[in-house]
């Protein structure tokens, strides 16, 4: 035990824990615990310009590195500010925590209008949260950083929460210190495990569907290993991008959802429709399983809530994707499971399939696409603004690499690219990291360029811009009679980013990024490309067009009749 | 193109000697391709020589259709049977260009020509 304050036991408890940095802004309500940040070794804390920046940057930091994010900001409008890159990381299942400062203990839930002041604030991020605790004394902050990081360590990896007191920072008392959580990784019953085994040794167009569970557990590796002792080709969700090399010969390449293809010229779509056995690891199946009940699922999740909603063909398998995988592997090869011809080839003819059908689809975001894909080295950290660059990404650009791909999941929020583009170039200093954006996106947290250069984050961001809220702008204009204020009035993008210190560059054409960008990573700053490209006429992202046919997306007459 | 409705698939078995021709006519796709194989699987027998897919009335195949093909093709080499495909047209030539099809299957433009060759 020794005599700590509240913020020195948040500081020690957090190295404990293997945090090295923390994003944050400080404020007057937690001045004790940037003080003991400040004073502890081995941990530093990053200042944003806005709080939206904190967990969008501790969210990019973990899903590059593997390690869990931390963001620390002022009650009340800190949270709510903050709470966007909880929707981001949520979604994604990804380990973000939250460290929010609250008012005066005696003043809080009585409504007497203090300084950000919000009544109930955990409820601000409960739904974005799996775990929340409010630390009341000092002793208690190591018991909320280790349940904190335990939390996120076992189960689904989600954004937790802690609040601390502005008193609790400061005052001091007798505080043990605790070691981190042991963690065990849940291994599903053997029985499932043989009944999984004989369902795959039956199977003949078996498939394995890899989620972004895969990438959380680190079992990269594991699943590569599945699918060469069991000769099953790979397809992979958007999450699930980078969990095998899209070079592999076992992987046909990723889709956004299984179900949100079908009415597309999509092989993908097809191939997994006709499995007769899916194997699904760490995915939640957005849209449902294609193959539907003629179809074995085995599921492997650790998240047990997902395990048998999706149909009732379905064979559980309750755990962590990389233990999982490994207590298989044996029972695989004892019953020779692997002993069915190669899909190397199958999988080939479906990629040139793909390429082949998606160039008509695609112009001409296509070329593009690919010449970026040809120009960014490939194991480079890739964050995908929500533009239709990053909708065509989620499927048809090549990753290599696990964990360098990074998009907002289902959450799709415009302005998370940027900030969680620096969280990942902290987390990986020494290797290049792009932001692909919007200049809608852009401008939600411009402001971060400052952080990049005060901090030397040099990011590479490729901004392209048609000052204008594209994809919305045509809809409107497609099914409402016209659009409306999606124009964007923005600033000279490259004498923006100069006027922060930072590099300006621009294209005259969107093929010149062939050289800027490498142009770009050679100078080791942060770097905007502004690339116009108001002259394209860019068609819907077919990858979401699907929702196009729900009724809410154009006028009706009457009410839409309730399926 | 893929719907969602289940795309409409008709076979027909000739046996002569040890023989088979299996035309397939309309649409091969994921809603029936495992159809498509289990045809296959139970016409041909362990003794039979030759095989051959006549595609002449063929509209579509997708990937899961040549997933089955090419299954096909390695359990019939496995027990030494020569499979081929005929009288592709010209949508069905693109398909098997496209995806390299064309160089993992012997492909005859008639099913004359393909027993010829084959039976010689």
């Amino acid at each position: 035990m020794t005599k700590l304050s509240g913020g020195e036991a948040l500081a020690k408890s957090l190295v404990r824990e293997g945090c090295e940095v923390v994003f944050g802004i400080p404020g007057i309500q937690i001045y004790g615990l940037v003080a003991g940040i400040r004073d502890e070794p081995g941990i530093r804390m990053i200042t944003t310009r806005h709080e939206q920046a904190t967990t969008y940057m501790a969210d990019g930091y973990a899903r590059v590195s593997g390690k869990i994010g931390v963001a620390m900001v002022v009650p009340g409008v800190g949270i709510y500010n903050a709470a966007s890159g909880l929707t981001t990381a949520y979604s994604r299942s990804s380990p973000v925590l939250l460290i929010a400062g609250q008012i005066p203990r005696e003043h809080i839930g009585r409504g007497l209008g203090g300084i950000h002041e919000v009544i109930n604030q955990t409820n601000v991020v409960s739904t974005v949260t799996k775990w929340q605790y409010m630390a009341l004394t000092p002793r208690e902050i190591p018991y909320a950083v280790s349940e904190a990081f335990r939390q996120m360590r076992t189960g689904r990896p989600r954004p937790t929460m802690i609040e601390i007191p502005p008193e609790v920072a400061v005052e001091r008392e007798e505080v043990q210190l605790r070691d981190t959580a042991p963690i065990s990784r849940i291994v599903p019953d053997h029985k499932q495990l043989d009944k999984a085994v004989r369902a795959i040794t039956k199977s003949d167009f078996p498939l394995i569907f890899a989620g972004g569970g895969v990438a959380r557990s680190n079992a990269e590796a594991a699943l590569v290993e599945l699918a060469e002792a069991t000769n099953i080709p790979v397809m992979t969700s958007g999450g699930g991008k980078g969990v095998i090399p899209d070079s592999h010969p076992l992987c046909y390449g990723s889709c956004i959802s299984p179900s949100a293809e079908q009415y597309e010229f999509n092989q993908l779509f097809e191939v997994m429709q006709s499995a007769d056995l899916v194997i699904g690891v760490g995915s939640r199946f957005a849209l449902g399983n294609p193959a539907g009940e003629s179809s074995v699922l085995i599921n492997i999740n650790i998240d047990d809530a997902e395990l048998t909603r999706i149909q009732a063909n379905t064979i559980p398998l309750h755990g962590d994707a990389k233990a999982t995988i490994e207590a298989l592997l044996p029972l695989l090869k004892e019953a020779n499971a692997g002993d069915r011809p190669s899909p190397a080839a199958g999988v080939a003819a479906a990629r040139k399939l793909i390429a082949y059908y998606d160039i008509a689809e695609k112009e001409p975001q296509y070329p593009i696409l690919k010449m970026i894909e040809d120009t960014i080295p490939d194991e480079a950290v890739i964050v995908w603004g929500v533009s239709q660059f990053g909708m065509y990404a989620r499927t048809h650009y090549k990753v290599n690499h696990p964990k360098t791909y990074i998009d907002s999941g289902y959450s799709l929020n415009l302005g998370y690219s940027f900030p969680t583009a620096l969280g990942a170039k902290v987390a990986c200093p020494d290797r290049p990291v792009v932001c692909v954006v919007g200049d809608g996106g852009f401008m939600f947290a411009a402001s971060e360029l400052s952080t990049a250069v005060k901090y030397d984050i040099n990011v590479v961001t490729v901004l392209f811009r048609d000052d204008d809220y594209g994809n919305v702008s045509r809809d409107l204009n497609e099914f409402f009679g016209g659009t409306y204020e999606t124009d964007l009035h923005n600033p000279d993008f490259v004498s923006f980013a100069e006027s922060f210190g930072a590099v300006g560059m621009r294209a005259e054409d969107p093929m010149d990024l062939q050289k800027l960008i490498p142009k770009a990573l050679e100078l080791e700053a942060p770097v905007i490309i502004d690339v116009p490209i108001t002259h394209m006429q860019l068609p819907r992202p077919r990858l979401i067009r699907h929702l196009y046919s729900s009724p809410w997306t154009t006028p009706q007459e009457g009410l839409i009749q309730r399926t | 193109m893929n719907t969602g409705a289940k795309a409409v698939m008709n076979t027909t078995v000739q046996r002569k000697n040890k023989t088979v021709i299996i035309e397939v006519e309309g649409q091969v796709d994921g809603t029936n391709s495992r159809k498509l194989y289990s045809t296959i699987q139970t016409s041909v027998k362990h003794h039979d020589k030759i095989v051959i897919l006549d595609l002449k009335k063929l509209k579509y195949i997708s990937s899961a259709g040549l997933r089955v093909i090419l299954l096909i093709a390695r359990t019939l080499q496995n027990q030494k049977t020569q499979l081929a495909a005929c009288s592709l047209t010209n949508e069905i030539q693109k398909i098997f260009t496209i995806s390299g099809f064309h160089q993992l299957l012997k492909v005859y433009n008639t099913r004359e020509q393909a027993l010829a060759a084959l039976q010689g």
